[in-house]
């Protein structure tokens, strides 16, 4: 396991024979995020093409993050895109600042074709 | 401008601040706290998120370089359902001039969300620009609230978010 302390916001990042998963803890509400999350997002993404695992971002259990955020977020999804890497972004349906953002991604079928998927889950 | 009589009776939440970036989380949580013993959960944390991106906002566009007032007022009024969030910060013309054209754009849709899917599109598949312009979008739909914006005499940028929730 490797845990990045960011602040207001923690990832953890875990291996198992199923997934490599990145779980968001706390909140992410920096000015300048990417700065932060994107080298461990790619690290945790690197790993799992190196593994042939199927990569996992883990939101549920996240109490907020900030629209500066979600553009880093969306911008991991485009620099993952040609590469070897299966996406699940895992949320909690019962938190309704979750799904009314992951709704907005149901919506635009980013995952249809693509390496995206969507997992909600009951937390 | 829509308003709220000044007289309303019910949740009020008033402030000012500098333009620390560490002031917004503070008062996120301070709106969400407050706004619990009125609304309920969903609408609480929907009115602090709303805050949140107003103020970060003012903080990130405000003209904050030679201005006569060097803090943010954040007022959040809330009558029965209706909620207004309000965050005021130095600005120009020409910031001023910017928000409305993105307002504009916004308007342009037939609705918030469909705004909001096409930037996420956008976001997800295209070269990076400059600005995401998300959190607005974001606050629209998630609230769901209308937003207006008025540049005072002052050089002041009123930015309005008009939300409604559940008690």
């Amino acid at each position: 396991m490797i845990e990045h302390d960011l602040g207001d916001l923690k990832l953890r990042t875990t291996e198992t024979a199923e997934a490599v998963v990145v779980t968001w803890l706390g909140r992410s509400n920096a000015a300048t995020p990417g700065d932060l999350v994107s080298p461990p997002l790619l690290a945790a993404a690197d790993r799992a093409a190196a593994t042939n695992l199927p990569l996992v971002f883990a939101f549920e259990q996240l109490e907020f993050f900030n629209s500066a955020t979600i553009t880093v977020l969306l911008r991991t999804i485009r620099a993952l895109r040609g590469r070897p890497v299966s996406l699940t972004l895992r949320y909690d349906e019962e938190k309704r600042w979750q799904r009314m953002f992951f709704d907005a991604f149901t919506g635009v079928g980013l995952g249809e074709g693509d390496n995206v998927r969507l997992e909600a889950v009951r937390a | 401008m829509n308003s709220l009589p000044p007289n309303a009776p019910g949740f009020s939440f008033k402030t000012r601040v500098t333009n620390a970036w560490a002031n917004i989380e503070l008062l996120r949580q301070a709106v969400i706290a407050s706004a619990r013993a009125v609304f309920d959960d969903d609408t609480s944390v929907s009115i602090g998120t709303v805050a949140s991106e107003l103020m970060e906002n003012a903080v990130k566009y405000g003209v904050w370089a030679g201005a006569t007032v060097q803090t943010m007022r954040v007022a959040v009024r809330g009558r029965e359902k209706v909620i207004e969030v309000e965050v005021e910060a130095p600005s120009s013309e020409e910031a001023a001039a910017n928000l409305e054209r993105h307002l504009a754009w916004m308007r342009s849709f037939a609705s918030a969300e469909q705004a909001y899917q096409a930037r996420i599109v956008e976001l997800a598949t295209a070269p990076a620009d400059k600005r995401s312009s998300m959190g607005l979008l974001r606050i629209a739909v998630e609230g769901p609230c209308s937003i207006e914006a008025e540049l005072t005499a002052d050089k002041l940028l009123v930015v309005r978010a008009l939300l409604v929730g559940s008690a």
